[in-house]
């Protein structure tokens, strides 16, 4: 019985004392804070190199940690004013990029971006910084052979007077653009677009959404179509008040998105690299899963070297028409 | 590879037994059984001391040894019952029945015997049989025994969340291990998200864990078959036990349809967590009502689980006998709220909750058709379903609005398969058979109906029955190849699903070589194949878990598996074991990044992804089965790892339960033939977790640097560096549990009086991200924190069981 006696003594003091060390407050709160390493603060580098283009136009900031103070929005970002960025292609210094503001550093080239598919590297340095690199190689255009659309008329508008920029996009006009994959290549493609209205010189943006089988995240694949002719259809919505230039209010004068005939679109393809690609499957991803609970954790493509961030290469091809 | 083992087999087979050939044998044969209830003994030793020749009884308490003409000494034993000896000359084939009764101290002359089903001597590698005495000693949350609680204390296996029924063995998901109740598979094994297991410790009589080199018997599942086998039913005579505890009640009953020839045995168990919250909630539901004097209103929960076993056993004659089990239980969640206005024009009725549960039949029928040849043929049935539902009716004076909104999901198994178990001599074993299952997935359907006035709207989505047929057969022989032991064999098995069938052949090889006395060298090689997935989200377990079969674009999950170990007996009480192991998984399943588990209205497979996964490591294990002190201590250290393309930039992370040290200690003291304590600690480290580690601010895509407010602008982007980087802090606890037994005559009372989490361990269940805000002087600080949250504290728990 001595025995029974001293075993149960034991375990109630055991128990006694860890109930008293933890306050009857902890017992009934099962939530504690808890400490993660500190991160040290480490460069961002975004930003396209684009071929066509006479400029090249990289975005550059600094990480902090997730439990560093203050929060992060669309207007309070770390920006990194002393850094500097150096573009190399095929290992040969190419241009210098230098801050312009709002984290922007931008290079003005005496003369466009050539096609060839040349590797480019950017590197970006600072004080108390790591150095971040990024290699990416010029993607192979691609020239649209043509377009085609299918107006969807607003019901109250004569055909081919109105199209619909607007809506959800199985009721917006719908393009078509056919175009032949470069052989031998994985390549990835995007589209999107401009117009503006007859008499009028204000340039206002088009998106193009696609619900193509070989599309994802408005990403076409073309894995599975190497070197062939492709025809991919796109539903084009009109950027409300977020026109290039200024102009304002929404996408035509057709009212509620409608644009009338005589309309001129511009239709660009951009040939993406992968890391784009993979970049924009993630960051869809991304987005859905933002603030679910339910969701499995998303890690975002990158491919900065030491750093964070995502630099691509892109190769245009524009197509003019009107409706 | 698959080729070398079959010819491996075959020939192992065509050049041993010869051996056996030019002499004169006898076969003696029999069942082995409790004295005092009938109930079959599994894995009870037979030994012949004088040609030192033995075997071990199967599933259903049948034995078969063969030996030469002549005197044989025959020692018969069992652990926790005295042995039997039987001295004979053997000149014919003989049926000997054997019944053995239950003993406490070690009696000399079993040490033979025994010697015969010592680890060392067993060819089988991998394998734990806990007792079900043991298991109803473990101290339990709630006081609530739990068998698949009582398996997470074994090496090589490990729990979930905190609290949780979910069994990781060796680096698999809970979805690899095949729980078999009396032969079929149950799908959903917990009760309330997992925190009880659905096997009720009263009706179970033998827990059986495999965790590698798996005989050629089994199939389906990479990592693990748990054997649990439900009560049989006393033949001799009427009992009963039952206890009643803080949340449950339990009350088994046994005995004789007719004595020697048949028996039943039932037992239930209920929780009265509803009549326990139905005061308080109805409580303050009043106190609502009395706010608004307009409307009354009631409430009615609905909040309880439930298990209920059933079996018969028939002896037919000596040679056939059939049992006849069944299972049911469900748990229950959820409430009704009925407002009605003074006047009574006006109802409004909600009612909403979660039910889910299992249904499983198993009718098996054992035909002795000679004395080496055993026989079992089962018709087995499985049903899991789950329903969530929501409905709402309105009553405005004459006019009636009413929706109903459910969503279902589930699995049903109806199967049928053969087993032969055939002994032809001492060196050969050999055990064949094949089946087929039949299964019917519903991966989630969504019903809606809409009444009123105007509106008429019944509708289903998601509705995508699924069907599939899983045929297979098996050979395997364990055979005594001199001094080596060796089971051979090959499992084959197919899947048709869709237009599509997938076809595997599976070979398995187990060694054992003695390189002392009391020591064993023992290997094995298996390789495994699954057909059937569970979609389960990694952060909470849900009844919502879907099953789902492999398809043309679900590939099934293929494993290899090699061990090496040593095993020994030391000083006739310890096992010891020590074995490293390598798992080599392909095709296993996860969600995608960000997938969601929830919703319908996209289709499963657009969820998840496939990819590789690796485990290995090295698990001791010493387990003390008799006398006062038992219990065992094991030790794991291992790694486990994943790789998908689609997750983590297809880099190979962590496995959530990759866990690198894994310690647990279970002892039951007896101090007295009325007091007994038993305790449980366990050590582990941290689950691996994803935490948003770094933020940065940048444009939503490339293109939008020169102009941000194209597409969205510019956005803070949190930055998950790797999958599963984090550790969560060490998991921890001690668990204690008093018994006082007191035994009259034909009565027997246990007073448990126990705690979880002795010493109020807050160990983590998951982390979250939080913010501070502080407020100083008019300024506002807004500091990010991250959070653990802890499930369960010291928890009390005292229970009344009986016997009779």
């Amino acid at each position: 019985m001595k025995k029974i006696t001293k075993i149960i003594s034991f375990f109630a003091l055991l128990s006694l004392a860890a109930c008293s060390s933890s306050s009857l407050e902890k017992y009934f709160t099962p939530i504690v804070d808890i400490q993660i390493p500190p991160q040290t603060p480490k460069l961002v580098l975004v930003g396209r190199i684009v071929a066509g283009s006479s400029n090249i136009s990289l975005f550059v900031t600094k990480s902090r940690g997730a439990l560093d103070t203050g929060i992060l929005n669309y207007s309070r970002f770390d920006t990194v004013t002393n850094a500097t960025v150096k573009v190399f292609k095929d290992n040969v210094l190419f241009a210098t990029p230098q801050y312009v503001g709002n984290g922007q550093y931008v290079a003005n080239l005496p003369k466009a971006i050539p096609y060839d598919l040349a590797t480019y590297t950017v590197q970006v340095s600072a004080p108390n910084f790591t150095i971040i690199e990024a290699t990416q190689k010029m993607v192979s255009p691609a020239k649209i052979d043509s377009v085609g659309f299918i107006a969807k008329v607003k019901v109250s508008k004569p055909l081919n007077d109105f199209f619909d920029l607007l809506g959800d996009p199985q009721d917006a006009s719908q393009f078509t653009i056919y175009f032949r994959d470069t052989p031998n290549e994985a390549n990835y493609y995007s589209a999107y677009g401009t117009y503006i209205l007859p008499n009028q010189t204000t340039i206002r943006n088009l998106r193009c959404d696609s619900r193509d089988p070989a599309t994802e995240n408005n990403y076409l694949n073309a894995k599975n179509l190497d070197g062939k002719s492709i025809t991919w259809s796109t539903h084009s919505r009109a950027l409300i008040g977020r026109q290039r230039g200024g102009g304002g209010g929404h996408g035509g004068n057709g009212g509620n998105g409608t644009v009338q005939a005589g309309t001129q679109i511009s239709l660009t393809l951009s040939s993406v690299s992968l890391d784009r690609y993979l970049f924009e499957q993630s960051y869809s991803i991304y987005q859905n899963a933002l603030n679910n609970p339910f969701a499995e954790p998303v890690i975002l493509h990158n491919n900065i070297k030491n750093g964070f961030g995502i630099l691509t290469t892109a190769a245009e091809f524009t197509y003019t028409f009107k409706l | 590879m698959q080729k070398t083992f079959t010819l491996l087999f075959l020939f192992s087979f065509l050049f041993s037994t010869p051996s056996v050939f030019g002499q004169q044998k006898y076969t003696i044969s029999g069942f082995i059984e409790d004295a005092g209830s009938g109930e079959k003994l599994i894995s009870a030793a037979v030994y012949d001391n004088k040609s030192a020749s033995g075997v071990v009884s199967n599933t259903y308490g049948f034995y078969s040894l063969t030996l030469s003409r002549g005197q044989v000494n025959l020692l018969m034993s069992y652990v926790g019952y005295n042995g039997q000896k039987l001295d004979f000359n053997l000149r014919r084939d003989t049926i000997i029945n054997i019944k053995l009764k239950p003993n406490i101290e070690l009696q000399e002359v079993e040490i033979s015997a025994k010697k015969q089903n010592r680890i060392e001597n067993r060819t089988q590698m991998s394998q734990v049989t806990v007792p079900i005495t043991t298991i109803k000693k473990i101290p339990a949350l709630l006081g609530e025994v739990d068998v698949l609680k009582a398996l997470q204390l074994l090496p090589g296996v490990q729990a979930g969340g905190e609290g949780q029924n979910g069994l990781y063995v060796r680096g698999g998901s809970p979805d690899q291990n095949l729980i078999l109740l009396d032969g079929v598979p149950v799908y959903n094994v917990s009760h309330i998200g997992g925190f009880f297991s659905v096997f009720n410790g009263d009706a179970i009589r033998n827990v059986t864990l495999t965790k590698g080199g798996f005989p050629a018997r089994y199939g389906g599942r990479l990592s693990s078959i748990i054997e649990i086998d439900m009560k049989e039913g006393n033949m001799k005579e009427f009992h009963g036990e039952g206890g009643i505890g803080l949340i449950a009640s339990r009350l088994t009953l046994e005995g004789p349809i007719a004595k020697d020839k048949a028996s039943f045995m039932v037992s239930a168990r209920r929780t009265y967590i509803d009549a326990l919250l139905n005061p308080i909630i109805k409580a303050s539901a009043s106190s609502r009502q009395n706010a608004n004097a307009n409307s009354t209103t009631s409430v009615s929960p609905r909040l309880y689980f439930y298990d209920l076993n059933a079996k018969i056993n028939w002896k037919l004659n000596q040679n056939h006998r059939l049992y006849l089990s069944a299972y049911t239980g469900a748990d229950v969640f959820g409430f009704g709220f009925t407002q009605t206005s003074t006047d009574g024009k006006n109802i409004n009725k909600t009612n909403g909750g979660t039910d889910w549960g299992n249904i499983t039949t198993a009718l098996r029928w054992n035909w002795l058709l000679n004395n080496k040849l055993f026989a079992n043929t089962s018709v087995t049935y499985s049903r899991y379903k789950v329903a969530i539902l929501a409905s709402n009716s309105t009553q405005r004076d004459t006019s009636i609005t009413s929706n109903y909104a459910e969503y279902t999901s589930g699995i049903e198994d109806l199967a049928a398969k053969m087993d032969f178990d055939y002994v032809p001599n001492p060196h050969h074993r050999i055990r064949f058979g094949g089946g087929v299952t039949g299964h019917t997935y519903n991966p989630g359907a969504f019903q809606l109906q809409l009444t009123s006035a105007r509106t008429n709207l019944d509708t289903t989505v998601g509705s995508t029955k699924t069907n599939s047929l899983e045929p297979f057969i098996y050979v395997e022989d364990d055979m005594q190849l001199g001094l080596l032991k060796a089971n051979v064999g090959l499992h084959a098995s197919g899947f048709a699903v869709g237009s599509t069938f997938y076809q595997s052949l599976q070979p398995r090889l187990g060694l054992n070589y003695p390189l002392s006395k009391d020591l064993a060298l023992k290997a094995s090689f298996t390789t495994m194949r699954q057909y059937i997935n569970l979609l389960t989200n990694e952060r909470i377990g849900l009844p919502t878990d879907l099953w789902v079969p492999s398809t043309e674009r679900i590939k099934p999950q293929d494993s290899w598996q090699a061990a090496l170990g040593v095993a020994k007996t030391y000083k006739d009480e310890y096992e010891i074991s020590a074995e490293a192991y390598y798992k080599d998984m392909k095709n296993v399943i996860s969600y995608k990044e960000g997938a969601n588990f929830l919703g319908v209205n996209n289709d499963w497979q657009d969820k998840i992804t496939q990819g590789n996964g690796k485990s290995y490591g090295l698990e001791l294990f010493v387990q003390k089965k008799e006398g006062k002190l038992t219990g065992w201590v094991g030790y794991t250290l291992s790694w486990n790892f994943r790789q998908f393309d689609d997750i983590n930039n297809g880099k190979v992370y962590p496995f959530k339960y990759d866990r690198r040290h894994d310690f647990k200690v279970l002892g039951s003291y007896k101090v007295s033939e009325k007091f007994s304590i038993t305790g449980t600690w366990q050590y582990g480290t941290g689950n691996a977790v994803s935490l948003p580690e770094t933020t940065y601010g940048a444009p939503q895509r490339p293109e939008n640097v020169d102009n941000p407010y194209i597409g969205g602008g510019y956005r803070a982007l949190e930055i998950v560096g790797s999958k599963n980087g984090y550790r969560m802090p060490a998991y921890h606890r001690l668990d204690v549990n008093l018994e006082w037994t007191k035994k009259k005559a034909k009565f027997t009372r246990t007073w448990s009086v126990g705690a979880y989490n002795l010493y109020n361990r807050a160990n983590p269940m998951f982390l979250f991200r939080d913010t501070n805000v502080t407020d100083v002087n008019g300024q506002t600080t807004e500091t990010p924190v991250f959070r653990q949250f802890s499930l369960f504290p010291i928890i009390p728990s005292v229970a009344y069981n009986f016997k009779f």
